[in-house]
């Protein structure tokens, strides 16, 4: 499935000359980051994107299994170990805490792995099964430290002190083992753990993900951060009610034809797109530029289990000009399939502050 | 330069006698000698008989005696005369010669030789053959010797007529001719002896030499001179002559840089893919490297860009493309000259460990109103110059501005994005000159460039979404700048350069901005004095003091060595403002030495202040030169260089940067050897090796060190009527250790290969086809894979290969061309062109691109076939 090349991709050759401009130049002709076709984490939701030392903060995971086949079933684990503060604020940096982690007062809030879980991994041999000692589930628990920022190492440049803390999870078709360390390895992004099916075969990237979400944590009261919120799904210009899950916003979703058409582009569209209130377009006391306080920077990415979207996030809230637009404008365009099916969309909203929220859109195509 | 040409010719200047004949006669009949046939011989004549008149012999062929080869051997030069006694038989044959009183020097054989080869009629008596002895004298005289040579420019070597050669004695007698219209010039009959030469043009800076002459000797020589560029003027061409101006780009001037390699502009105008862009013209040149594409970056032996600096007239630029690489800020119908030291440069010029780019800005011609104007895909400019009235004063207005946002925003606006200003640049530049006598001369000038863009970007990159929203441009540079020049005396030149002005940058996307605003004042001033004909002592001041200030909200400085953070958004942006001052003055004096014909030796220093780090940096250097050959030219040479670089703004930034740190140091060391086959042939070699030291590395300190070592070669055929073409290549190897104790790593922008092919040839009928072929090492690139995923931003991070930059894309390859029409009208000339970038639209790779989980990878091409439409008119 050919990827759209991203518009910023267009103008990287001016952005480059600032030397700003990465791995978003990348060009078409590659997967589609938008539908999902193995084992993936779409997004995770911190109940408060911006904690104060001490808090606790649940977390919950967006995870879906598109693999064709299932050998075996995708599971959600938890690393029990959290990293408080790393050097640079570098996630790759927590690995070498691994073996010396605090272990965490909270606690899985799925399946459940034990309280205070597996800190000090580095005590255990390569090889180690680890999936009986890993929380497991799609949500967790993880308390702030009490000197979450006053432990921070100071970064001049950083107008309010803040503390960091890394949480790291892996979704998994099969079980999570200790990997071993090589020798004279020197790479500081070294995975300290891999996926292996029963016969410890060691798995792909279609079968597993190792994620991580940061929580910063404020001592400062005027630094506050919430989620982002939907009010509702625009489809073709209709308004779809939205209501609270678990985790993010449930739909009644919405039924769409097959495609007839021999040329996948030729496809009809459907528009489609989360409406997302100003109220979520929060200031941000930390972006100001000429004396001006700006806001936040409010985007969505776009996931489907089947089908294809022409492009993977839209802009919904720029940090000077606010509101890109009415749906019109910020919605998406779904493509459905050639053969009819029940699957699902999901819209996960982001801002630029580690706040997220997404909504589920059950998808029936006649 | 000056380069000896011709053999010594010796001119046959016998001294015989055709008007010696007669007092040799009458002396021989004055003298008590009778015919030697008769002595003894014949019968005593009776008492009574009356005597019977002698008539002498006389000369029937005289070849003459040539002054002798040995006399000038030996250094003798003076005038000499041999008598010798000839004995001359009845036949007039001489039988015996004898010198009366030997002088040597090879005078004594000379002359008997030649008498031996004399014929006569024989003395008669009674009208009846005899032998007769005679006295015969030869006096010989030093021969003359004689000066020939052509005059050129230096740049292009193109023959300068009606220039003055002046061929003085050490008496102060002097010899003077003029060059013809191949700049050819002769003078006969000049004694032997020592002469200086004083050369000199309307518009071009005298040039003046010493020359031995030896008995007999012409001695040719090659004299180039160089504009004067506060008074020069340009002839205006013949009705059936293409308006030629001249730019150069030297490796590096001399004498006192190690190399020198020059284009004319009509090489620049007909670089295939360059659009007759001159500095793009530079990326041909030995020792440069392919740039990343659009970040109009220099790579120049290996350096980072960082460490080259740029530089109009002396005064120094932010920048000199606009945005990144699209065309040139000074449009090369208005350079004089582009000065390009790739390395062991002048002390004149500090603070940098690459290469130095020195543009020149033409002085405004003073014959009549001129006029350009020129339309391509990119821009339109216009170009005025010519006498102010009749004040004196020379003006040159010129100006562009780019049109492609007519096409380029509806482009971008069909794509999604939400145009409000499409990329727009333009440039100026203004100049007011005129000449204070002859020996001074002043000039202000005020250039600039803008460049600005905003565009909204309503499709956010899901892997960098920080990268989306508004994103906004404005870029440029303005420079008020004076120059005065005064010749003093033949010995003594002043230069004198003063600039301010203005850089600004407002840059921002997403919720990340720079906005830094400067205010430079800059000085240069430099006194060359000429203490013997054999030295001239440079010494002179480089100060630059910029006040700025500063707005910034980016992510924290990538750490070299160090895996990607991730997307701009998942750091905690740093925030800076601040109000400060660059100052850093300088000091140096550099000395140029001929101790003897064909050597030049030019020791210098350097001591520079950097206010950001207290640090003084003391940089000595030195050149020679050593000519092995003169005709043709054979040139040995050799330099070693300390040079200093003071830490990038940002990383001495209270924010960004570090406290503590000094400034990155290295040693240069060249070796070369230039020869020239014939005029239009010339090759160069040249092998470099730099010592990196204290180099500043982000979030370390001065911990880094490196090389870089390879050589170039040139191989050239400077443009005649016709043709001009080249072929350089470089071989190179950059190296880099960001701290004691780590490996010693391939530098990212290390580009081992480097060949470039040019040519142009004039088929005629106004029609001219040009050609350039490109063949160079891919960049160094570090490979990603699957790594992680980044759920507060939504996006996957990769696993990087470590160390980094420890691959290497393919072989780059391009051919490019250009075809040019030219008609020709009494009014002026219109060139059409067509420029094709990548003709057989070569596959070359520019980077890696990666799926959104870095699981497989594809090339992301560079430049495909682009071809290039101009329209050029002159007046």
């Amino acid at each position: 499935m050919a990827r759209r090349r991203s518009l910023s991709s267009r103008v990287c050759p001016l952005v480059a000359a600032w030397g700003l401009c990465s791995s978003s130049c990348s060009p078409g002709g590659l997967a589609d980051e938008a539908t999902i076709g193995s084992v993936r984490i779409l997004a995770s939701e911190a109940d408060k994107p911006y904690a104060h030392p001490g808090d606790r903060v649940h977390l919950q995971l967006l995870a879906f299994d598109g693999r064709p086949s299932k050998p075996a079933p995708m599971k959600l684990y938890w690393l029990p170990f959290v990293c408080d503060n790393p050097p640079d604020d570098a996630y790759y940096a927590c690995f070498a805490q691994l073996g010396r982690g605090r272990g965490d007062a909270g606690g899985g809030g799925g399946a459940g792995g034990p309280d205070g879980g597996a800190g000090g991994l580095g005590l255990l041999q390569p090889g180690t099964d680890l999936s009986p000692l890993l929380p497991s589930g799609p949500s967790y628990d993880v308390t702030m430290p009490a000197d979450a920022v006053t432990a921070h190492a100071p970064t001049p440049g950083t107008p309010v002190p803040y503390g960091l803390t890394i949480v790291f999870n892996i979704a998994c078709a099969g079980h999570v083992e200790l990997l071993p360390i090589v020798p004279g390895t020197t790479n500081p992004q070294a995975l300290p753990v891999g996926c292996f099916d029963a016969d410890h075969n060691q798995l792909g990237p279609d079968d597993y993900v190792f994620g991580f979400t940061r929580v910063y944590a404020y001592s400062d009261a005027n630094m506050t951060n919430t989620n982002p919120t939907i009010d509702y799904v625009d489809v073709l210009g209709q308004k779809m009610s939205v209501w609270p899950a678990s985790g993010g916003y449930s739909t009644p979703g919405f039924r769409t034809p097959h495609c007839k058409e021999e040329r996948r582009e030729n496809c009809p569209k459907v528009k489609v797109g989360p409406v997302v209130p100003s109220s979520s377009w929060e200031a941000n006391p930390e972006d100001v530029d000429k004396g001006n306080v700006r806001h936040e920077q409010i985007w969505a990415d776009f996931f489907s289990t089947f089908g294809n979207f022409t492009s993977s996030a839209r802009l919904l809230y720029d940090v000077t000009r606010g509101s890109i637009g009415d749906a019109s404008t910020t919605d998406n365009e779904f493509q459905a399939p050639a053969d009819p099916g029940s699957g699902f969309i999901w819209f996960v909203v982001h801002d630029n502050r580690g706040g997220a929220t997404w909504a589920t859109i059950p998808v029936t195509v006649n | 330069m000056r380069c000896r040409l011709a053999t010594t010719a010796a001119l046959a200047v016998g001294l015989c006698i055709a008007l010696c004949d007669v007092p040799n006669l009458a002396r021989a009949q004055a003298n008590p000698l009778t015919p030697a046939g008769q002595a003894g011989a014949a019968p005593p004549a009776p008492d009574t008989a009356p005597p019977v008149p002698v008539v002498p012999p006389s000369v029937k062929k005289n070849v003459g005696a040539e002054y002798p080869r040995q006399a000038i051997d030996e250094g003798f030069n003076q005038d000499v005369e041999i008598t010798l006694q000839l004995t001359i038989d009845d036949k007039g044959v001489v039988t015996k010669a004898l010198v009366e009183t030997p002088v040597g020097h090879g005078f004594d054989e000379a002359a008997i030789a030649a008498a031996q080869k004399l014929e006569f009629d024989p003395a008669r008596r009674g009208g009846k053959p005899v032998a007769a002895r005679i006295r015969f004298t030869y006096r010989f005289s030093p021969p003359a010797a004689i000066l020939s040579g052509r005059v050129l420019t230096a740049a292009g070597d193109r023959p300068i007529a009606g220039a003055t050669v002046v061929a003085r004695t050490a008496s102060g007698e002097g010899h003077t001719a003029t060059t013809g219209a191949d700049g050819s010039w002769r003078i006969e009959g000049l004694p032997a002896g020592s002469y200086h030469l004083v050369i000199s043009a309307q518009g071009m800076a005298p040039h003046e030499a010493d020359q031995s002459l030896a008995p007999a000797e012409e001695a040719g020589s090659i004299d180039r001179l160089a504009p004067q560029a506060p008074a020069a003027t340009t002839a205006a061409p013949k009705p059936d002559e293409q308006p030629v101006e001249e730019v150069e780009v030297r490796g590096v001037k001399p004498p006192r840089e190690v190399v020198k390699r020059t284009l004319e502009q009509r090489e620049i105008d007909r670089i295939p893919g360059t659009g007759g862009d001159a500095l793009r013209s530079l990326q041909y040149l030995p020792g440069v490297a392919r740039a990343p594409g659009f970040a109009g970056l220099l790579i120049v032996r290996g350096s980072a860009p960082q460490d080259s600096q740029y530089f109009i007239d002396g005064t120094p630029v932010p920048i000199v493309y606009h945005f990144g690489g699209l065309s040139s800020v000074v449009p090369t119908e208005i350079l004089d000259r582009i000065d390009f030291y790739p390395g062991n440069f002048s002390a004149q010029y500090g603070r940098a460990m690459g290469g130095i780019v020195d543009v020149g800005l033409a002085d405004p011609k003073g014959d009549r109103l001129h006029g350009m104007a020129e339309v391509n895909l990119i821009d339109a400019r216009v170009l005025a110059q010519g006498p102010l009235f009749d004040t004196g004063w020379k003006f040159t207005l010129g100006g562009r501005r780019s049109w492609f946002d007519a096409w380029l925003g509806p482009v971008l606006t069909a794509t999604g994005a939400n145009v409000s200003v499409a990329p727009v640049y333009y440039d100026y530049q203004g100049i007011l000159e005129r000449d204070l006598g002859k020996r001074s001369s002043i000039r202000f000038a005020v250039f600039g460039s803008d460049d600005r863009l905003q565009i909204l970007l309503n499709q956010a990159s899901a892997a960098q979404p920080a990268l989306t929203g508004v994103f906004s441009t404005h870029t440029g540079f303005w420079r008020a700048q004076g120059i005065y020049k005064n010749r003093f005396s033949d010995d003594t030149e002043f230069r004198l350069n003063g600039a301010f002005g203005q850089d600004y940058v407002d840059f921002s996307i997403g919720d990340l901005f720079f906005n830094v605003t400067q205010w430079p004042i800059t000085s240069r001033a430099e006194l060359a004095q000429k203490i013997d004909p054999r030295l001239t002592m440079n010494v002179g001041i480089d100060l630059y003091y910029a006040p700025y200030t500063l707005d910034v909200r980016l992510p924290p400085l990538a750490k070299p060595g160090q895996p990607p953070p991730g997307p701009f958004s998942a750091q905690v942006p740093l925030t800076t403002q601040s109000s400060d001052s660059i100052y850093q003055p300088a000091l140096y004096t550099e000395w140029e030495a001929t101790p003897w014909k064909g050597t030049r030796i030019v020791p210098g220093l350097r001591l520079d202040y950097t206010q950001s780090t207290k640090a003084w940096d003391f940089d000595p250097r030195i050149l020679v030169r050593q000519d092995l050959a003169s005709s043709p030219r054979t040139t040995i040479k050799g330099g070693i260089g300390a040079f200093s670089q003071p830490p990038q703004p940002q990383e001495t930034n209270a924010v960004f940067g570090m406290s503590g740190l000094s400034d990155n140091r290295s040693i240069h060391y060249d070796v070369g050897v230039e020869h020239e086959f014939t005029k239009n042939i010339e090759a160069s070699l040249d092998g470099f090796y730099k010592q990196l030291d204290n180099l500043v590395v982000v979030g370390r300190g001065n911990t880094g060190s490196g090389v870089v070592y390879g050589g170039e070669t040139l191989i050239k055929y400077k443009p005649d009527d016709r043709f001009f073409g080249w072929l350089s290549y470089t071989l190179s190897r950059s190296l880099r250790r960001d701290a004691p104790g780590l490996p010693l790593r391939l530098f990212q922008y290390d580009e081992t290969h480097v060949l470039n092919v040019v040519g142009s040839y004039k088929l005629g009928r106004g029609w001219e086809f040009g050609a350039a072929f490109r063949l160079i090492s891919g960049y160094m690139y570090t490979p990603d894979q699957y790594g992680f995923y980044d759920e507060n931003i939504g996006t996957n991070l990769a696993l990087a290969a470590y160390p980094r930059f420890g691959s290497r894309l393919p072989l780059f390859q391009t051919l490019n061309l250009r075809v040019d029409k030219i008609w020709k009208r009494p009014w002026g000339t219109i060139d059409a062109f067509l420029d094709v970038i990548n003709v057989y639209n070569a596959g070359n790779v520019d980077g890696i691109g990666y799926d959104y989980n870095f699981t497989h990878t594809t090339y992301v091409g560079d430049i495909p076939f682009l071809p290039s439409l101009g329209l050029r008119v002159e007046l």
